[in-house]
């Protein structure tokens, strides 16, 4: 993680903020004052203090922004927001309001409506989407391809304060969103990572050590023997799952993929390596759970209850998730369960992760250009993201408020939080196209891997048809 | 083929027959009554085990076999409504807000306009009468997805997307109103001419004569078109997908899709599903409770049994 | 095409008649809310799909005229064939289950049972409740672990399949769900049935017949109509089938319940191709044409009107 000296950018932040007191620069002004809270924010850090500390400087920053000038050259406006799941609703409401004090005359509604994709899409060929809304890493470029989102490139230029914030952002994200054709298409906003959630006590009691303390140095191995080790049956029916082997890609095979060696799509992002040696060796790996073991639910078990209540009702010891999930988990008190990074491969001795990173991407049909751009700006801000961290929303992509984040006493939550974070070394993003969609990709692979996890077709068959499918998805979208 | 009654013995075998009748009938109608109950059984158990799982909390939600009887076999959960009903990316009282007012508005235009129209076609004379009310029939065959494309556009660029209007507006002028103008005309047509004809001699107009005579006396066609129209307006799905797209302007069926959070984001909440699915329905069931003889008296109205 | 020859006789009969102008054009003022409203929503747009549906047309950029290109290419979709094979084998086996189910209960009860109104209440109810609500209950009844459907189905010792979730039962399950709304015809029927005068059995009872020749000599023939007007309106409804596929399975899994509308759905909104999904409304058109053209056309063979005594022995 970077941290740039924060007294040198104080200096200078505190000689834009005469500037500005005096001119009546608002932009510089506004960076002046964000700039002060990530210092104050940094020194409370030092002395490790909890959530209720971080709030009140917030709102200390709050007040002295709240008095800072109107900035006479934004409109008054309701901006309208969107992203695709309710969870982080609250936390941006809540930065909302914060913009809201700031600047009066700017109110954000934020939504997050059910079958997102689909309906944003339709709302933006109505010509009444909202002014600015989540994309993915996933998503960005083909739709940056597709005219659908502004170029935030000169905003980002003229606008030094962003400048200071991207450059304290993780560099990952910047370049998902800052690089593709030399451009700007969203400011970067919060990551997810991968680790394996388990219950402790189920651990415990099998006479396995806690997993954290065998966490550096176990492998795919020692995750077959615990699985199988955690793993009970009534008959032939499994009364309680050692290890959820099928969980998707993004928290499923994708990790143990590139755990081998392998990827799903080449570095040019144009050619489907998924039937390489490396994927085949992980299928079978995360199948045999499943279909040899009985380790691993069924898709009928699925349907009635998810991975999170099966895990929650004891009935699955150790499942992979994403951080998304670390707030709902924090819900459950009744036994003790904890986190843990993803064994590394036997032979490769690398571990796979991966990583959906979110940004804010503007609408090009927006009226309110200039006022959308400041509420992006705010949601990159320390202040907005130190409440992203301070509400165990999900990962901030500015460094300084990960630190709050993967903080247990910060942010709560799972003792080996910090598994999160040390996830990022070998994590690599979901694979994106130029041209395809998200849903256009997965739509080509999920039948085969369906397919696979029943053992209806052969790791080989499932991963050569997945192979074929996704090729041609990419040689068809491509112009 | 030709029956005849006159055959010379036929007293006699009219006494038979009926003897053989009632004891046929009696077992016949045990028999009916069994498969009319298993029947109603079968059709009835769905909204019996909406209302419990809906009471149910989340454990005894999963059980199999399912618990039916609340206070002995589970203790009913009442606040589920509440939990289903105040959700933040779900209110519901805002989606039934604008399901009132759209369900309200574009009935009000489906009921005027096809009663206007079914007037002109049942008791005015006019040159084309015939051929026009022949097009409004054959539109009951058009399936509106021919025209889904070019609406949608033709929406977009006079900026009504994410508005009301495409809920309301068509209905004002007749989109989907063909049942309705045809049921209406049916109706209308008994009403006896001279009525008219004699409130012309006495200075009427078309006007009073559609308002004052032919409205009055049609009030349980109305009736029944307001019905169908409610619950047509009331489950309107598809168009509001297409058309709303923020949550503040859902009505309840586009709304109710907003739960499915519940299951694939959240713990699936099976119960406060149905909760939330069963309070949208009670309107419809309420209405049709209280407006039965509408839906009845439509069907002999249209003539339709042949 | 007889019903539209003679619409158009009488259309030229009637403008022989010696109508004034004053009474035209007040017919025609009355009848203006419908007629523009066609014009506006349904007329011009049907023109406007037959442009767009020869255009390739991303919706966020503008059409450019590809000529039939997208027919061409509706003809190699898989998905299209998929969606056209779901479509009609749903209808094909749902409508005549609504069909014979729906005459069935209705036959019981038009037999005088006591608390007629009762039961007309029960049978009715579940055909008049519809749309995402209704999904979701059928959604968690069918759910194969937990399920009403498997519990009922565990009464008389079936182990009930996973309905929604495999490939081979997915269709078979959103059948079933149709099946609720079964009772949906049965006031027609009903009505159907006790306009058959008593008469006609009496006078079959006078010269021997039983039930089943009752049944079949006097009863269906004189049901036939409304089993007519039942299974045209049944075709269009099937096959504008959207709201079980789409909150239900959304399609799924492996394409098991992709209706044509979901597929027309997703090209038109999820993939903005309007010029191929303006195609595609036009392929489903001609199909419910050919459709309820066949129907029409073999009516004459099985429909039988009062009246119409002259055509049969």
């Amino acid at each position: 993680m970077k941290n740039p000296g924060p007294t040198g950018n104080r200096m200078t932040r505190r000689k834009l903020l005469r500037a500005s007191l005096i001119g009546g620069a608002g932009v510089a002004g506004a960076a002046a004052l964000a700039g002060c809270g990530e210092t104050q924010i940094v020194e409370v850090e030092k002395e490790v203090v909890v959530e209720k500390v971080v709030t009140q400087v917030v709102e200390k920053i709050v007040e002295v922004t709240a008095a800072a000038e109107m900035k006479p050259e934004l409109r008054s406006a309701n901006l309208r927001f969107q992203l695709w799941y309710p969870t982080p609703v609250p936390a941006l409401k809540n930065i909302a309001d914060l913009l809201n004090q700031k600047y009066p005359q700017l109110k954000v509604e934020v939504e997050a409506p059910g079958d997102y994709w689909t309906k944003l899409q339709t709302a933006i060929a109505g010509g009444a989407a909202p002014d600015s809304w989540w994309m993915n890493n996933v998503n960005v470029w083909a739709w940056a391809n597709k005219g659908a989102l502004e170029d935030l490139t000169p905003y980002v230029k003229k606008d030094m304060q962003v400048g200071d914030d991207l450059e304290q952002t993780w560099k990952t994200s910047v370049d998902y969103y800052g690089t593709f054709q030399g451009k700007f298409w969203g400011l970067p906003s919060m990551y997810t990572t991968v680790a394996l959630t388990y219950n402790e006590e189920m651990v415990t009691e099998a006479g396995i050590p806690p997993l954290r303390e065998i966490e550096q140095e176990w492998t795919w191995d020692d995750l077959l023997e615990i699985g199988l080790k955690l793993t009970k049956k009534d008959g032939d029916e499994t009364t309680q799952f050692g290890f959820h082997s099928t969980n998707g890609i993004e928290t499923g095979w994708l990790n143990w993929v590139r755990s081998a060696g392998g990827d799903f799509i080449d570095e040019d992002n144009r050619k489907s390596i998924i039937n390489s040696p490396e994927a085949i060796e992980a299928f079978q790996y995360l199948a045999d759970f499943r279909l040899k073991h009985g380790a691993s639910a069924s898709p009928a078990v699925l349907e009635s209850a998810n991975t999170g209540q099966l895990f929650f009702s004891r009935r699955l010891a150790i499942v992979p998730e994403g951080s998304w999930r670390l707030a709902n988990n924090a819900k459950n008190q009744e036994f003790a369960w904890d986190i843990v990074e993803m064994p590394s491969h036997p032979r490769t001795g690398m571990r796979g992760g991966t990583t959906n990173i979110c940004g804010m991407a503007m609408n090009p049909a927006t009226e309110y250009k200039d006022e959308t751009w400041e509420w992006l700006k705010f949601n990159l801000g320390a202040e907005a993201q130190n409440i992203l961290a301070t509400t165990n929303t999900l990962n901030p992509v500015r460094e300084s408020s990960g630190k709050l984040y993967f903080d247990p006493a910060v942010a709560g939550g799972p003792p080996n939080r910090q598994a999160l974070f040390r996830a990022r070394d070998y994590t690599r993003a979901l694979p994106a196209d130029p041209y395809a969609t998200w849903g256009e990709l997965v739509k080509a692979w999920v039948d085969w891997e369906r397919k696979i996890f029943t053992g209806e077709l052969t790791v080989e068959e499932g991963l050569a048809g997945m192979q074929m499918q996704e090729q041609e998805l990419l040689d068809s979208t491509a112009p | 083929m030709a029956f005849t009654t006159k055959a010379a013995d036929a007293p006699v075998r009219r006494a038979h027959w009926r003897e053989s009748k009632r004891f046929g009938n009696t077992f016949k109608l045990t028999l009916s009554y069994i498969v009319l109950t298993f029947g109603a059984f079968l059709l009835i158990i769905p909204f019996i085990w909406m209302v419990t799982t809906s009471i149910k909390g989340p454990v005894a939600v999963m059980q199999f076999p399912p618990l039916w009887i609340p206070g002995v076999q589970f203790e009913p959960l009442w606040e589920n409504y509440p939990t289903a009903l105040l959700q933040d990316h779900a209110p519901f009282g805002i989606f039934f807000r604008n399901t009132f007012v759209i369900t309200a508005l574009a009935m009000a235009g489906q009921i005027i306009s096809s009663a206007v129209v079914a007037f002109s076609f049942a008791r005015l004379r006019w040159k084309g009468r015939e051929f026009v009310f022949f097009i409004v029939l054959a539109t009951i065959m058009l399936p509106q997805q021919v025209t889904l494309v070019p609406q949608f556009i033709l929406f977009r660029n006079l900026g009504w997307i994410n508005t009301f209007l495409p809920l309301i507006v068509p209905f004002w002028l007749g989109v989907g109103n063909a049942f309705f103008i045809f049921l209406l005309r049916q109706f209308f047509m008994r009403v006896p001419l001279d009525y008219d004809d004699a409130a012309r001699i006495d200075g009427a107009g078309t006007f009073q004569i559609f308002w004052r005579i032919v409205m009055p006396l049609s009030l349980p066609a109305l009736g029944t078109v307001a019905i169908f129209s409610f619950i047509n307006h009331w489950n309107e799905f598809f168009h509001a997908l297409i058309y709303l797209n923020e949550i503040s302007k859902y009505n309840l069926a586009l709304g109710l899709t907003q739960f499915r959070g519940f299951t694939r984001y959240e713990i699936s909440a099976w119960n406060l599903l149905m909760a939330a699915s069963l309070t949208a329905l009670v309107p419809v069931l309420l209405v049709f409770f209280f407006a039965q003889r509408y839906f009845i008296q439509g069907i002999v109205i249209s003539g339709v049994k042949g | 095409m007889s019903v539209a020859g003679r619409a158009l006789k009488t259309f030229v009969d009637l403008g022989i008649g010696s109508r004034t102008r004053r009474e035209n054009l007040e017919g025609w003022l009355w009848a203006s809310p419908w007629i523009i409203g066609f014009v506006i929503f349904t007329a011009g747009p049907m023109v406007a799909s037959v442009y767009l549906s020869l255009t390739d047309y991303p919706l966020l950029q503008g059409p450019t005229f590809n000529g039939i290109d997208n027919y061409k290419q509706l003809f190699t979709d898989e998905l299209i064939l998929q969606s056209l094979k779901v479509t009609t084998i749903y209808s094909f086996v749902s409508i005549p289950l609504h069909l014979v189910i729906g005459f069935l209960i209705a036959l019981l009860l038009n037999q005088r049972v006591r608390g007629l109104s009762m039961w007309r209440v029960v049978y009715y109810l579940p055909a008049v409740v519809s749309g995402v609500a209704v999904a979701f209950l059928w959604q968690w009844i069918l759910n194969a672990d937990f399920g009403l459907a498997n519990w009922l189905l565990s009464l008389i010792g079936i182990d009930g399949p996973s309905w929604l979730i495999d490939p081979n039962w997915a269709l078979s399950a959103l059948i079933v769900m149709s099946l609720w709304g079964v009772g949906g015809g049965m006031l027609i029927y009903l009505a159907g049935l006790q306009g058959i005068p008593t008469s006609l059995y009496e006078a079959a009872e006078i010269d021997g017949a039983n039930f089943w020749q009752k049944f079949w000599i006097i009863t269906i023939p004189m049901m036939s109509p409304v089993l007519f007007f039942l299974l045209v309106i049944g075709i269009i409804g099937a096959l504008q089938t959207f709201t079980q596929a789409y909150i239900i399975t959304n399609g799924g899994p492996d394409d098991a319940t992709l209706f044509f509308m979901l597929h027309l759905y997703r090209n038109a909104f999820q993939y903005l191709k309007m010029g191929y999904a303006a195609a595609m409304a036009w392929v489903l058109f001609a199909y419910i044409m050919i459709l309820t053209l066949l129907v029409f056309r073999s009516s004459s063979l099985w429909v039988y009107y009062e009246g119409d005594f002259k055509g049969r022995g």
